[in-house]
């Protein structure tokens, strides 16, 4: 259809790396620890990412990135994002399909979801929408892994473990009821 | 120094002399390290003082 | 090392003076001390502990707290105020030196009551050398520390003299006492700095120590000190080598001090765990208790692989969650027409497929700027491309499938959780028990407070170690560092031709450093491999047993093994009878002089680097060795010390005497007698 004006491909998960920043990046060394599985919450950066991408979109939460004065940084690198397309680039789609905060008619989220970004400030604003999406992700897993402190209900003695348990069953039953 | 190889011989009575300087002093502990460590130093400083000279002499 | 002579002043059961003489021939290296027990023998060989390294042994009459060092005699005789002293002094020949070492210590009474006979010792015990030079006795020299001559003692300089002659370490061995060999356990570090001095490695050390090892005050830095250099460059280097160095310094004291600390710490752990381990009223326990220890290592490992299955699975879980978008977004999806607008089966392909050939289905031509033609493009915009149903149907499916896949996370999860915590519960109990077992072993044995001991002590050593491992690094870095800028000062140096001068003294000094650790390293090598194979020969010559066999292990400590004892080959024998034991010891000592001789022999055949004096030559006092060996063997061994030690000084029973076949090896004038008057409390030294 339309002639391709510049040459370059804006293709998610293969032209940035992400970074978590702030209290973001503090959120995100509790959750996970390179190379130290019995100290972390997943195993590896690129599975937090998606999880918490995922998971804020449920969730319907966004957050901003807040830099600090360190120059500290968490970075999923570029290798794990291409290695990991398969799963990123569906949780790409599915945000852009059903977040609500740009205004789109349905046609128009359905059509930004699958078409090739056509110049870079698409291309940044869709990148930023999914990863406000993860940092609310991020957040959230904090809240709910992290800092919870298990229920009488829950049914394991290691806090780490019911708090894994009960945001499974927890973010699968809540949808996008939390907001609105 | 025209040879930069070391005199075997003189390492060897150098060494010699110490060790026999070290196992006299192990049995009467005259001397303590510092004093034993400057006399070592002492001792061969001179004897590559000697060296050099004789080598001048020799051209 | 010869001794030439002890004499006793006032010495236990030795009144006023008595003398002992000892040959100091190289052939009839014998002298023979005779006597009855409990005539005095045994005090001999105390006199010389006491003289040389002011200890005691239990003996079978008196526990060393109890010995009473003044004559009773003596005592008896002393009126309130008066004071009378003990002196012990040995004379040793060694080379062409002879030293005469005296320790003396000064008693009153204790008390104005006449029949009190305890006594007090007053002020420090006194230990003096004096050097024989050109026939005369030299100045005194005081273990305190003295300026004699010029020359600066340090404070414990005599003792050290008498520790590099005779090192306390060894001296079970060469002051061989026959009934008490066992008290003094030693270190291995301690035998084995020992035997590196008796076997010449320790003018070696001693003489890298002052070429390269002792930080700072070496002989390489004292020559770098000469170098010259005027640069700034050359000044801020130096500055800053020497505070690095000042730094090594002081880092390594402190490291001496953390490894000393060690092993007091080591030894309370040590003692503790015997006193925890060796109790037979809770072997059973103990075992238990061992079996407990690993059960719950072997949980935690089991739980800690539960833990990180949970945390893959929640790694994975990102499509898990978006299948669960599914439903919402099927709703979303069913609510756009994605293959077309309300024309089913019309795409932009049919569309296209009619502007192409300018007519409409119903016939209409699609004239130029027509307004069918307008129409049909208008259409094509609205309907949807094919890709877009095709893409959006795509995704769909790919969260079915995603769906299917992990059906079971959620519940691979939950079980993983039980897992871990079931496993948990495991290790609580087992933890428990261990604990109640704990309790009840402290119970039965009042242990609690050992363990108590046990654990901070365990916990002191951690810290000690990490210190020490933190220091280390630090050494080796400012080493490094130092490297590094000398290297760099050298090439400011090196051309100015006066430091070509101390270039050269510090090549040499180089040489000799690597030479002597060459030579140091070869020795030390060589001497385990050595001394087992001389061992082995001695072994089977006092025991004659062919089912037995000997070694010398790492712990520089002999064991004795069964070839076979039914099925099992090479079976340590962990129970040794006392005459064994003491035969053991024995077997120890001797094959070290003989060693001592086989290096002598090298180091003459080496013309090169051969030092027969690095060679430490001990005499071998003997108090009653061979009272628990059978004849013969008493006369195999008998026989072959005079020929490995410099000098053979034996105290022994009449009996033994003639069953040990020495005589051929001692001059008449060195056989003495003890001898008891019998009104006597007292005993004296005779010719025999």
């Amino acid at each position: 259809m339309a002639i391709k004006k510049d040459k370059t491909i804006y293709e998610y998960f293969k032209v940035d790396e992400m970074f978590f920043v702030g209290n973001h990046r503090d959120y995100v060394d509790k959750l996970w620890s390179f190379n130290k599985i019995q100290e972390s919450y997943f195993k590896r950066l690129v599975d937090l990412y998606a999880v918490a991408a995922i998971v804020g979109l449920k969730t319907n939460r966004k957050s901003q990135e807040v830099k600090d004065d360190s120059d500290i940084k968490r970075t999923v690198q570029m290798k794990q994002l291409n290695d990991n397309i398969q799963t990123l680039l569906p949780l790409m789609r599915l945000v852009l399909i059903m977040d609500d905060s740009r205004g789109f008619t349905l046609e128009q989220k359905l059509e930004s979801a699958f078409m090739i970004p056509e110049d870079v400030d698409t291309y940044k604003a869709n990148m930023e929408l999914f990863n406000s999406y993860a940092r609310g992700g991020v957040e959230y897993l904090y809240e709910q892994l992290v800092l919870r402190t298990p229920d009488i209900d829950d049914d394991y003695t290691d806090y780490r473990i019911a708090n894994m348990v009960a945001m499974i069953n927890n973010t699968l039953e809540r949808q996008d009821n939390l907001s609105i | 120094m025209a040879n930069n190889e070391l005199d075997q011989k003189l390492m060897r009575d150098m060494f010699n002399e110490i060790r026999s300087f070290e196992i006299k002093n192990v049995k009467t502990q005259k001397f303590d390290n510092k004093k034993m460590v400057n006399s070592i130093m002492k001792y061969i400083f001179d004897k590559v003082g000697e060296e050099k000279t004789n080598e001048n002499q020799e051209y | 090392m010869k001794i030439k002579s002890i004499k006793l002043h006032n010495f236990m059961r030795y009144k006023d003076d008595n003398e002992l003489k000892f040959s100091t021939d190289p052939e009839k290296n014998v002298t023979i001390i005779l006597g009855d027990n409990t005539f005095g023998k045994t005090t001999l060989a105390q006199a010389f502990r006491w003289g040389l390294y002011e200890t005691f042994n239990d003996t079978s009459y008196t526990k060393k707290k109890d010995i009473v060092l003044l004559n009773n005699e003596v005592i008896a005789s002393m009126g309130q105020t008066s004071m009378q002293s003990v002196s012990v002094e040995i004379i040793v020949e060694n080379d062409q030196e002879e030293i005469k070492f005296v320790r003396k210590a000064n008693f009153k009474r204790k008390t104005g009551d006449p029949d009190d006979m305890t006594i007090k010792q007053i002020g420090p015990t006194i230990l003096t050398m004096q050097l024989l030079e050109s026939g005369v006795w030299g100045n005194v020299i005081s273990n305190e520390g003295d300026n004699v001559e010029a020359r600066k003692y340090k404070a414990g300089c005599v003792q050290e003299a008498i520790e590099n002659m005779f090192p306390q370490n060894l001296s079970n061995y060469f002051f061989f006492d026959g009934e008490r060999w066992n008290d003094l356990k030693s270190k291995t570090e301690d035998i084995k700095d020992s035997v590196d001095t008796i076997l010449g490695v320790s003018g070696l050390i001693e003489m890298k120590k002052h070429l390269k090892d002792i930080p700072r005050s070496n002989v390489t830095t004292l020559l770098r000190g000469k170098l010259q250099g005027t640069s700034g460059e050359y000044e801020r280097l130096r500055r800053e080598i020497s505070s690095l160095e000042q730094q090594i310094e002081d880092n390594q004291d402190e490291l001496d001090k953390k490894r000393q600390s060690i092993d007091t710490v080591q030894r309370t752990i040590d003692s503790t765990e015997k006193t925890l381990n060796d109790n037979r009223k809770i072997e059973e326990d103990q075992k238990e208790y061992k079996r407990l220890d690993a059960d719950i290592i072997q949980y935690e490992k089991i739980q800690a692989e539960y833990y990180a299955d949970i945390v893959k699975k929640l790694s994975e879980s990102a499509r898990f969650l978006a299948a669960s978008l599914l439903p919402e977004l099927s709703d979303m999806l069913s609510k756009v027409n994605l293959e077309g607008k309300d024309i089913p089966g019309v795409t932009v392909d049919t569309i296209d497929y009619l502007i192409e050939h300018d007519e409409c289905l119903c016939g209409t031509k699609f004239t130029e700027n027509s307004e069918a033609h307008d129409f049909i493009i208008s259409i094509r915009d609205l309907v949807p491309p094919e890709m877009l149903g095709g893409a959006a149907g795509k995704l769909q499916s790919m969260l079915e499938t995603w769906e299917q896949d992990s059906l079971e996370l959620k519940d691979e999860i939950i079980k993983k959780a039980n897992d871990y915590e079931v496993s948990t519960s495991i290790i609580d109990e087992k933890v428990r028990d261990k604990n109640e077992l704990e309790r009840t072993m402290d119970r039965k044995t009042n242990l609690g407070p050992v363990r108590l001991q046990n654990k901070q002590a365990k916990e002191h050593l951690r810290t000690i170690q990490l210190a020490i491992s933190r220091l280390e690094i630090q050494i080796e870095q400012d080493k490094n560092n130092k490297e590094q800028k000398e290297i760099q000062l050298d090439n400011v140096a090196k051309y100015d031709e006066d430091n070509a001068l101390v270039y050269r003294a510090l090549a040499y000094v180089e040489a000799m450093y690597d030479k002597a650790s060459v030579i140091a390293n070869n020795r030390k090598q060589t001497t385990l491999t050595d001394l087992n194979r001389i061992i082995g020969e001695n072994f089977q010559r006092m025991f004659n047993d062919k089912e037995k066999y000997a070694e010398i292990g790492d712990d520089y400590k002999i064991h004795v093994y069964y070839h076979q004892v039914g099925s099992k080959t090479n079976y340590e024998e962990e129970n040794l009878s006392n005459g064994e034991t003491i035969a053991i010891n024995f077997v120890f000592i001797v094959s070290i002089l003989e060693l001592a001789k086989e290096y002598r022999e090298l180091e003459k055949e080496n013309d090169e680097y051969g030092m027969e004096n690095a060679i430490l030559g001990l005499p071998l006092v003997l108090d009653g060795p061979f009272s628990a060996l059978s004849n013969e063997n008493t006369v195999l061994i008998a026989n072959r010390l005079p020929q490995f030690a410099e000098q053979v000084i034996i105290f022994m029973l009449d009996k033994d005497w003639e069953a040990s076949e020495l005589e051929k090896y001692t001059l008449p004038e060195y056989c003495y007698r003890v001898a008891k008057e019998p009104n006597s409390n007292s005993s004296t030294i005779e010719k025999n």
